[in-house]
């Protein structure tokens, strides 16, 4: 066990080569890269999940102000809209108000021309009958001129009272 | 001749008295370590380990001296 | 007197090496010893085992995988500690291979299932041409390892750091590495090994085997560790 022999030497030294380069190849070489790839794929899938949470709390936040965004809008449309709406209808209350004025007023105004009209027509033939009237009733030689002043004048005395 | 041969080798052996005391100082002080901060060990094993492989060498060089001795000498 | 020589004979005869057959080449006569016989076995069942355990990696790992998968991670996190993160990966296989057939060589005895005469398996490791040889190799690789990250002048550099004084220490150191290790796992396997055999001798083969937990497991992974743990040491002191 202590003597020197050269092909022993020699034998360890080819056996101890041909173990390591075995070794490294199926061994140590694939599995430590086996497990360095699933470490690294880990590592990615972990930094891809907190890539995607930080998307997802990015889109998250930019929903909520666009939704904040567009009820704002929203609001300020609604609230044109209401005081627009407002408006015209106070305008159209007001228009239609005028125009009711207005056709009362014309409709006034038919009714007194009219009835002015009716007056005069009236006095005309009351004038007219009272003329007959009186012709017929006193049958005397008037002067028709001044006669029929006196029955205007009797006319308007009646249509005043 | 072969009796003085057989002498020499057994005061070879002797070394290991050196070895055995050194490591038993590391492995007691390295002991006295580890109670005192128990999260050092794994430093505290290697660094021991590195000491008592080194006082063991004594020993092992002795009894190798020995060994050549009563296997090569004696024949 | 006649029972002790014949329990010396039979010590010695366990501890030498036997030339089991002989390879006949041309003009060479080359003997194969024991020691190469129970190596190769010790190394095609590993090359076996990592072949089978590596078969279908797949991203869950099976029970197979599971098993290949802590030991590799086991020896590159030793490696890691050692050599540190950046070139850990260059040794740790070299690392893993000697840590793997150490266990094996060294513990190889208690695979002795088989009573009585014949091929018996004893530890490579108790021949100091195989653990001279293992040595060697561990400091051609840290050599190797200077040379490769310190560059050749780099390296040559180390030699005189931090003064001039210290060429002659330095020199020897790359001597004194291989020889401490190989004689350190020597000398550890064959005494472990020669106090089982005796024990073997002296006692009926079912008490030994509690002993033979603490000489061949025990002692067997703790040397095989050490020479590991010394090796990475080796190489990261070069590299730094």
């Amino acid at each position: 066990m202590l003597m020197p022999e050269k092909y022993t030497f020699i034998f360890v030294a080819l056996n101890l080569f041909i173990l390591y380069f075995f070794m490294r190849k199926f061994l140590f070489k694939p599995v430590t890269e086996f497990m360095e790839k699933r470490r690294n794929s880990i590592d990615q899938a972990l930094k891809d999940a907190d890539q995607a949470k930080l998307e997802v709390a990015e889109s998250r936040k930019n929903y909520e102000e666009q939704i904040k965004k567009i009820r704002e809008e929203s609001d300020r449309l609604m609230n044109e809209a209401r005081a627009k709406a407002s408006r015209e209808y106070d305008e159209i209350i007001a228009n239609a108000k005028k125009d009711a004025l207005a056709i009362v007023e014309k409709g006034r105004q038919d009714v007194e021309r009219e009835r002015t009209e009716m007056l005069r027509q009236v006095r005309q033939q009351i004038a007219a009958l009272a003329l007959t009237a009186a012709t017929k009733v006193v049958q005397a030689n008037m002067d028709t001129e001044s006669n029929k002043s006196i029955v205007d004048k009797f006319i308007d005395e009646a249509g005043a009272a | 001749m072969s009796g003085l041969i057989a002498i020499a080798a057994a005061i070879a052996v002797f070394t290991g008295i050196g070895a055995g005391v050194g490591i038993g100082l590391a492995t007691g002080k390295a002991v006295e370590g580890v109670a005192r901060q128990p999260e050092a060990a794994g430093q505290i094993r290697n660094v021991m380990l590195l000491g008592a492989v080194l006082a063991e060498a004594t020993a092992i060089y002795g009894l190798v001296v020995a060994l050549v001795l009563v296997f090569l000498k004696m024949g | 007197m006649h029972e002790e020589m014949s329990m010396s004979e039979r010590l010695i005869e366990a501890l030498n090496p036997h030339t089991v057959f002989t390879i006949k080449l041309p003009g060479i006569k080359i003997p194969v010893a024991d020691v190469i016989v129970v190596m190769w076995v010790i190394m095609a069942m590993l090359i076996f085992f990592s072949i089978f355990l590596t078969r279908k990696l797949a991203a869950v790992p099976g029970k197979k995988q599971n098993i290949a998968e802590i030991i590799v991670e086991m020896i590159n996190n030793i490696a890691k500690d050692a050599i540190g993160e950046h070139h850990w990966k260059a040794f740790a296989p070299y690392l893993g291979t000697i840590f793997l057939f150490l266990i094996f060589a060294n513990t190889v005895s208690i695979f002795n299932v088989i009573p009585g005469e014949g091929f018996k398996f004893r530890p490579p490791t108790r021949n100091i041409n195989v653990t001279a040889c293992m040595a060697i190799m561990s400091i051609c690789v840290v050599i190797y390892a200077g040379i490769r990250y310190k560059k050749m002048s780099g390296w040559l550099k180390s030699f005189v750091e931090p003064i001039p004084m210290m060429l002659p220490f330095k020199v020897l150191d790359y001597g004194i590495k291989p020889l401490s290790l190989a004689l350190r796992l020597f000398g550890n396997i064959l005494g472990a090994f020669i106090v089982m055999e005796l024990i073997y001798m002296a006692m009926p083969p079912v008490i030994p085997a509690a002993l033979s937990i603490y000489f061949d497991l025990f002692d067997g992974i703790l040397q095989a560790y050490v020479f590991m743990f010394l090796t990475s040491l080796y190489i990261a002191e070069v590299i730094e």
